[in-house]
């Protein structure tokens, strides 16, 4: 039966001191129970499990096991978290991948040395906020009669459709300026941040954050002083995380 | 990971709960095609792709409204064609018996389509 290669993180760098030992069991456990190891190549090294290629089955409690894994190890090394699913077939590919992408994962690995992620989700009542819009557009929507003048059904549905193009967009505006006001709030905390916007109707913001591991306490205190000046909305912050969403790796 | 990853929260996790079930509906579906159900898969795929362009198409509407370089004809024929489609569209998501949800798919940094 042959064997495959669950590869975790990419760790260690030419100037971090947390490099792992090649060919040293990490003493942390990976999926299915198996040991890790580490496989180098010139001051870096790829953690790894082995596997049989048949009967490894991918589901949510491997792929929660995988994370754990990235988790435990992400407590005392400095990752690149992988993408669950990363198998090859010999170390010979693992040495591969680490010598074809070494300068990508060396700069990476110092854009996030001593670094966590931390995600903050805000949540707001959108209805509520929807409702206080279509207020402030009451008079705007007098001034539209003039364009959709003569009520004909293709005419009120266009009107109808456009005052909900309105409302979006400003809906949009103002999910802007509270990202901008947060932004400049958390600037002095923040290595590198990526938000999205509006991902639900409820989420108006969906954010994640890099931040040094000693800044931790002050980002927590900025993030609830921020929450007592937003009537309307809840803060939901998590972390730390092993850095997934700043590493831009093709491992391909 | 032993350690409480949720650092701060204020409001009920039921409704992020909730929401949180709503993305994971727009991450898992997928166009499931099979001898059996070709298709209504085929339909949900040809639909999505389709409320895709009308969504498109409203959007482009809407701007060519705010210009508001559009004259009195021009804006009863647009109103016309994009209800006819949006009716159209209705008609055909009861024909293979889909809703709004079954049609979303995500566009990345652009959002979800519905």
């Amino acid at each position: 039966m042959s064997n495959i290669l669950c590869i975790y993180a990419i760790t260690g760098s030419a100037n971090v001191t947390t490099f792992i030992q090649p060919e040293v069991n990490i003493g942390i456990k990976g999926m299915a129970n198996t040991e890790t190891f580490a496989i180098g190549f010139k001051g870096i090294s790829a953690v790894v499990s082995k596997h049989h290629k048949t009967g490894f089955i991918h589901n949510q409690k491997t792929a929660l096991d995988y994370a754990k894994t990235i988790e435990s190890i992400s407590q005392t090394h400095n990752i690149l978290p992988l993408r669950f699913g990363t198998f090859v077939k010999s170390r010979k590919d693992v040495t591969d991948i680490l010598s074809k992408h070494y300068d990508e994962f060396v700069l990476n690995l110092n854009k996030v040395n001593n670094k966590s992620e931390f995600g903050l989700k805000i949540l707001c009542d959108s209805k509520q906020i929807e409702n206080e819009i279509r207020r402030k557009y009451y008079s705007k929507e007098n001034e539209l009669k003039s364009t959709f003048h003569n009520g004909t059904p293709a005419r009120s549905y266009l009107q109808a459709k456009f005052k909900e193009h309105l409302i979006e967009k400003e809906l949009l505006k103002e999910t802007d300026q509270i990202i901008k006001a947060i932004n400049k709030r958390l600037d002095t905390f923040t290595s590198e941040m990526k938000s999205r916007k509006m991902i639900t109707k409820n989420i108006l913001v969906d954010a994640v954050y890099l931040i040094e591991k000693n800044q931790k306490e002050g980002f927590i205190d900025a993030i609830k002083n921020m929450e007592s000046q937003y009537d309307n909305m809840n803060f939901v912050l998590t972390g730390p995380w092993p850095p997934y969403s700043f590493t831009d790796l093709t491992t391909k | 990971m032993e350690e409480n990853k949720l650092l701060h929260h204020t409001t009920s996790l039921d409704m992020i709960a909730e929401d949180i079930e709503e993305l994971e509906h727009g991450l898992s579906s997928r166009i499931d095609a099979n001898p059996e159900n070709v298709e209504s898969g085929l339909a949900k795929l040809v639909l999505t792709l389709i409320e895709l362009l009308r969504k498109l198409m409203e959007k482009q509407a809407m701007r060519r409204l705010e210009g508001g370089s559009l004259t009195d004809e021009e804006i009863e024929r647009l109103g016309e064609t994009l209800m006819k489609l949006e009716n159209k569209m209705e008609e055909l998501k009861k024909i293979f018996n889909l809703t709004d949800r079954d049609l979303n798919i995500n566009l990345g940094p652009l959002g979800d389509l519905m």
